[in-house]
């Protein structure tokens, strides 16, 4: 407890939580954010008393009537102020980074030696004086909501929590942010998803639980559902044995919340992955082979060298963190990444037999297809990365090496989920009919036909499923080659997509163009085999029994049965490039280390 | 032997239980009023007796005297199966002075009708209260009177056209069930099986505090009391429990020489300056009165909840909005204070001094927000009573009773709103102009609310697993929530719909849970026109209840051609032909497990159906090529000669 103590200490040492204390508790700073505030929660709340209060059908009238107006009120009170957060946390977050190097002095902070978390803890902290401001200001407001009579106090007490959490949240996430990416990108970053969750949470459904505007509109919801507006979906229930648990929407948030504020200050604490190699290790200046030739323009490489500073910048970190670097970095990511999949398939499957089977079908493979992407984008690397040597404990990894386990793991579980959904839906079909036919035998000529469309269907599928796992190895081969070609990951990603295009694209609509042109059509069939790198033709081919017009004349050519096997040689080719990059660009990492020793 | 149906029984009983409500004189048996014991006796589960349960039928009894009591409660019933009277008993020791109750619990099998409970020491009766369930016919106006002979109403045993605006023969019946005063029930619920309370001017009126609230609820919630005219001890006991408004009225009325009908809270208080029993005609002044309200107007009381008036939530009155601007103005000045006259004119104080600027500056306007809020919340008129009743038999008819008081004498804008849980579509006949949809009922008008007002609704019971109903009023903010939930004991229904075209997409499931009682079951479906003519076959399974076994054959009622075409587009509202192509809705009536062949349904619709389970909006008015009919099993297995028909070749 002491050495906690002792770190807590050291945290709100700060120098930034000092700045920060100064700066926002002077005069005009106070009145500004007052001014700021009242002009955001006073029309606010006239404009909702306003639509309350017009005597018609409209929902808002609806809702303050059941309500009450005194929570109708703090209702729209606390989504005003939950806004206000979502955009001027992260603002007021950033420039941590950004600030010192446009000022030119954050060698000096480099060079002083002090840690990363106790530099970027101090705004972390700040935030909280800055979030008691807001409350300050709101502060009439909420009485008056409370003085009008149907609000309760704790309802009012939960929604500031709420609000505290998701205030430190945003801080912590965009100090995250910014410390991996450019701040503005942070800043933009973490306002849109923020922006993204304050409007999913204002959505009835349980899933959006995760955002403290779900707790926050509850009330809202309550008044619609007992009104028989709204179904009651809006409550995250649990069912087990045969009982019923309804769980806080305010408990998920927190825990959610808090839980996600721990992963985002562990990054804090690990910031980006260390990039220092040869051209870049001179402190931020990046120095790249044949430069003394290039023009000024072309050897400007601001984001090289922001990263290569940060990296300088992280250094300066707790030697345990590098130690113990790949289950710090690797565990959050895949527990996030996992739990994501996991949520996505479940409420799939949940709702799944209020689809019909092709219907869920589609959904199964778009969240395959979803997955695989998601992790190839996730676990990849650049030039500068690509042979990073990671920790854990006494052994050593590259992080290419890491990633591509990383992304092998977790596209075997998405396709065995995918896989396992759609075989299930299948039994679950078949047990239904079979159950039927059992009971009604006279009906057995009138559904058999569609059983055997249902299973045809649904091996369809699962052909289908197995296509686009060799497809995400391949988009996962392609990116991880790229990224063994380019600096930074965006080029390499950007270069991927055109690449993608380019093969999938282009030679089935040359193929197309012959066949729908009346003079050309003669010379279709030779040439269509150009199109056998597009899957295209072969998906299209497996969902629908019946493609007219020019697809269907190229599907008649039959070209499209040799994709997968195009696409298997590609993976392997594409998979063995990279491995051969791979070990070209570690053993110019030795040779370079050997050089310096 | 002919077994006799459900409906045979509930009518021999009827028969029955006019009998039957004349307390047997058991000469061994001696009726006592125990002082000192205070009893309650509770049938069903929130007043609902679900059919295929057993009853319960909770005994709650405090014993304050200062003796030992060791009692036998006796429960005597009906039953329905064997026609015969039986009873259960139970042993309880009650200790002196037991300040809180004892409550017991017995089960009766189901299809039992209650008759008579009691407590019994030895041969003495200690209680004892006339409890029937359902043996009450509800079309018959059904009146109870308090005298001590247990006479009944002369008048109500003629039954012929001649005598005042009573009905006649084939109109309604009037039944009249004789008790003593001492057994009149300790809770308003038995009550409300009664259309009215006639007291007689004899009657001893010592009754418990539980039986006096018990009288007074039944008026409120809308009963009908006939007392004596002048100061009698049924007006002083009744005025000891309303509120005062309805004191004066009541005194009022009663000083008249010929008192009028006097309405207090939702049920009416009727004064007959004579002995109402001995009367054999009502042609006269206040039973013609009774007469025509109990034939015409009065609804049955049925007691739900009754919510006191700090249940009911505060709003903002109608006239708000001149208040209103002065809180834009509260509010613009803090904006003022806070914000620009910090930044420009504090900017130079020390941080101490705006600390406290701040601070000073919230916690004025924290304070007058605090008193904004009360002041713009009053308004007169404030409603002081508001209770909801209603009557809910699971499968059959339900009555919402809603009845206000309002203290100042003001109008208020009234609005009722309703919410169904898990409902199918029924119609409902709301008795006032109403909206109706699936998932809410209501209607909104504007009342004159001087002393109190009476709206009642018949709503149809609908095969819901819970039922929630919601009131509420204006002026806005003001609301009444009222939940009645429940839960039925549940089968459900497998409704399939599939063809023999395999190009089209159908084979849809819905499983809907449906209380296995007076249900009725809606499966409704609609169509998209995609592709060639095709049949649309429909066949609904049941499940048991609690697992997943099919029935096999014995699935749908026999009744089902009862339930043609005609009733099954009689329930279906709104029809958007040019976008959904087709839809049908069947209605089945109560599933019977019993000797029942199955049924199908076949659909033709013109084009080949994308087919989805939805609710079903159709307009029969507006034309469709869907045809449902009834297929005889015969059919069904030479489909050939199925097609045959349909396509016209013989």
């Amino acid at each position: 407890m002491k050495a906690l103590a002792r770190k807590l200490e050291i945290l709100w040492d700060s120098p930034n939580l000092l700045k920060d204390i100064g700066s926002l508790l002077s005069a005009w700073r106070i009145g500004a954010w007052f001014c700021l505030i009242n002009m955001v929660l006073g029309p606010l709340m006239a404009t909702m008393i306003v639509m309350g209060s017009i005597e018609n059908e409209e929902p808002f009238v609806q809702i303050s009537q059941q309500l009450g107006l005194g929570q109708y009120l703090a209702v729209n009170l606390m989504l005003g102020l939950c806004g206000v957060l979502t955009l001027l946390i992260p603002l007021r977050a950033s420039g941590l980074i950004e600030g010192p190097r446009w000022a030119k002095y954050f060698d000096q902070i480099v060079l002083s030696g002090i840690s990363p978390e106790r530099y970027l803890a101090g705004r972390i902290a700040s935030q909280n004086i800055f979030f008691v401001l807001i409350l300050l200001a709101s502060m009439p407001y909420a009485v008056f909501g409370l003085s009008l009579g149907g609000t309760k106090f704790s309802y009012i007490v939960g929604c500031l929590f709420a609000l505290w959490v998701y205030a430190n949240l945003l801080s912590v996430a965009t100090v995250a942010a910014g410390a991996i990416v450019h701040e503005t990108g942070a800043v933009f970053l973490t306002v849109t998803l923020a922006g993204v969750m304050f409007g999913l949470g204002l959505i009835p459904v349980a899933v959006f639980g995760l955002s403290p505007t779900h707790y926050i509109i509850e009330p809202f919801h309550q008044a619609l559902a007992s009104a028989g507006k709204l179904s009651t979906g809006y409550q995250f229930v649990i069912n087990y044995r045969g009982a019923t648990y309804q769980l806080s929407s305010l408990l998920l948030f927190a825990f959610n919340g808090g839980l996600l504020g721990l992963v985002c200050f562990l990054f804090c604490l690990l910031g980006p992955v260390n990039c220092l190699v040869k051209e870049n290790s001179t402190f931020g200046e990046v120095v790249m082979p044949g430069d003394t030739k290039r023009k000024r323009l072309f050897r400007m490489r601001f984001i090289l060298r922001r990263r290569s500073e940060v990296a300088f910048f992280y250094e300066n970190r707790n030697p345990l963190l590098k130690r113990w670097e790949i289950p710090l970095r690797y565990l959050p990511i895949c527990a996030i990444l996992g739990t994501t999949l996991l949520l996505a398939f479940g409420v799939a499957h949940y709702y799944s037999y209020e689809l019909d089977l092709e219907d869920f079908s589609g959904l199964n493979l778009f969240l395959m297809c979803a997955g695989l992407v998601a992790a190839a984008f996730t676990f990849t690397a650049d030039r500068m990365t690509e042979t990073t040597e990671m920790r854990c404990g006494r052994f050593t990894f590259t992080k290419g090496a890491l990633d591509a386990t990383a992304f092998l793991f977790f596209a075997a579980l998405v396709y065995a989920i995918g896989f396992w959904g759609i075989n299930m839906r299948e039994a679950f079909e078949l047990s239904e009919q079979r159950s039927l036919g059992q009971a009604e035998t006279a009906w057995s000529w009138l559904r058999s036909p569609p059983d055997v469309r249902e299973v045809a269907y649904v091996k369809k599928v699962t052909k289908l499923c197995h296509f686009f796992f060799l497809l995400g190895l391949e988009i996962y081969a392609l990116i991880r080659l790229m990224g063994c070609q380019f600096w930074e990951r965006s080029t390499s990603v950007f270069v991927m997509l055109i690449f993608l295009l380019a093969l999938f694209g282009v030679p089935l609509g040359g193929t197309l163009v012959f066949f729908s042109h009346r003079d050309l059509r003669h010379l279709a069939q030779s040439v269509a085999f150009i199109s056998v790198p597009s899957p295209i033709p072969l998906i299209v081919a497996t969902v629908d029994d019946y493609v007219g017009g020019e697809m269907g004349r190229l599907l008649d050519t039959g070209w499209y049965r040799v994709t997968p096997v195009f696409h298997s040689l590609l993976v392997l080719t594409l998979a063995g490039w990279t491995v051969f990059c791979h070990r070209t660009l570690k053993r110019a990492r030795s040779k370079s280390a050997e050089e310096k020793s | 032997m002919i077994f006799p149906t459900r409906h045979t029984c509930l009518s021999l009983l009827v028969s029955v239980g006019a009998v039957l409500a004349q307390p047997r004189e058991n000469p061994k048996l001696k009726a006592i009023n125990s002082v000192g014991i205070e009893v309650d006796v509770r049938c069903g589960i929130a007043n609902h007796v679900e059919e295929f349960l057993s009853m319960p039928v909770t005994m709650t009894v405090s014993n304050t005297t200062a003796e030992s009591i060791s009692a036998v409660w006796e429960v005597e019933f009906l039953d329905y199966a064997n026609r015969q009277l039986r009873s259960v008993r139970k042993e309880v020791e009650l200790p002196p002075n037991m300040k809180t109750s004892r409550r017991t619990r017995v089960y009766l099998k189901r299809q039992g009708n209650l008759t008579v409970v009691r407590l019994r020491r030895n041969r003495e009766v200690l209680w004892q209260r006339i409890m029937r369930w359902e043996s009450i016919s509800r079309s018959a106006i059904n009146i109870l009177t308090v005298s001590p002979n247990r006479e009944r109403l002369r008048f109500a045993a003629r039954n012929d056209a001649a005598v005042g605006n009573m009905p006649g023969p084939g109109e309604r019946e009037v039944r009249s069930y004789a008790i003593q005063s001492w057994e009149l029930p300790t809770h308003s619920l038995p009550l409300c099986m009664f259309k009215a309370v006639v007291i007689s001017k004899n009657a001893d009126l010592s009754l418990s505090p539980a039986q006096e609230r018990a009288l007074t609820d039944y008026l409120v919630f809308g009963g009908s009391i006939v007392v004596p005219g002048g100061k009698s001890s049924v007006l002083e006991l009744l005025n000891a429990n309303l509120p005062q408004a309805a004191v004066d009225a009541t005194q009022k009325a009663s000083q008249m020489k010929m008192p009028a009908p006097t309405r207090i809270g939702s049920g009416m208080l009727f004064f007959d300056a004579k002995d109402f029993f001995l009367r054999t005609k009502i042609s006269m002044d206040a039973a013609t009165n009774l007469a025509k309200y109990l034939e015409y107007e009065a609804e049955p009381a049925f007691p739900k909840f009754m919510r006191p008036s700090n249940y009911v939530r505060r709003g903002l009155p109608v006239n708000a909005s001149k208040t209103l601007s002065m809180v834009g103005v509260v509010f613009g000045l803090y904006a003022f204070l806070t914000g620009p006259v910090i930044w420009l004119i504090l900017r130079k104080k020390g941080r101490k001094a705006l600390a406290w600027y701040v601070g000073v500056t919230i916690t004025i306007f924290c304070l007058i927000a605090l008193f904004v809020g009360p002041i713009l919340g009053l308004r007169k008129g404030d409603i002081q009573w508001l209770s909801v009743t209603e009557l809910t038999p699971n499968g059959g008819y339900q009555w919402a009773m809603l009845s206000l008081t309002s203290a100042g004498g003001k109008s208020h804008h009234v609005e009722l709103k309703g919410e169904r849980l898990r409902s199918w579509l029924l119609p409902s006949t709301v008795t006032n102009d109403y909206r109706f949809s699936r998932y809410w009922w209501g209607f909104r008008q504007n009342l004159p609310l001087k002393s109190s007002m009476n709206i009642s609704m018949d709503l149809v019971n609908e095969d819901i697993q819970k039922d929630r109903h919601q009131v509420q009023i204006s002026p806005w903010g003001t609301r009444l929530l009222l939940t009645n939930s429940y839960t039925s004991k549940a089968g459900q229904v497998d409704v399939r719909i599939s063809h023999p075209n395999r190009k089209t997409r159908i084979v849809v499931t819905n499983r809907s849970k449906f209380a296995l009682t007076d249900s009725r079951i809606i499966v409704s479906f609609w169509a998209k026109n995609q592709g060639q003519e095709t049949y649309v076959i429909m066949n609904t399974g049941q499940f048991k209840p609690g697992s997943r076994r099919e029935f096999g054959p014995d699935i749908i009622n026999r009744q089902m051609g009862n339930w043609g075409v005609r009733n099954m587009f009689g329930f279906v509202r709104y029809h958007d032909w040019e976008r959904n192509g087709g839809c049908t809705a069947v209605q089945l009536p109560r599933p019977n497990l019993n000797n029942t062949p199955n049924a199908y349904f076949i659909a033709k619709i013109p084009d080949s159906p994308a087919l989805r389970m939805g609710q079903s909006n159709f307009d029969p008015n507006l034309g469709t090529h869907l045809v449902v009919q009834r297929i005889e099993p015969s059919n069904i297995l030479n489909p050939q000669r199925l097609m045959n028909q349909k396509a016209g070749v013989r």
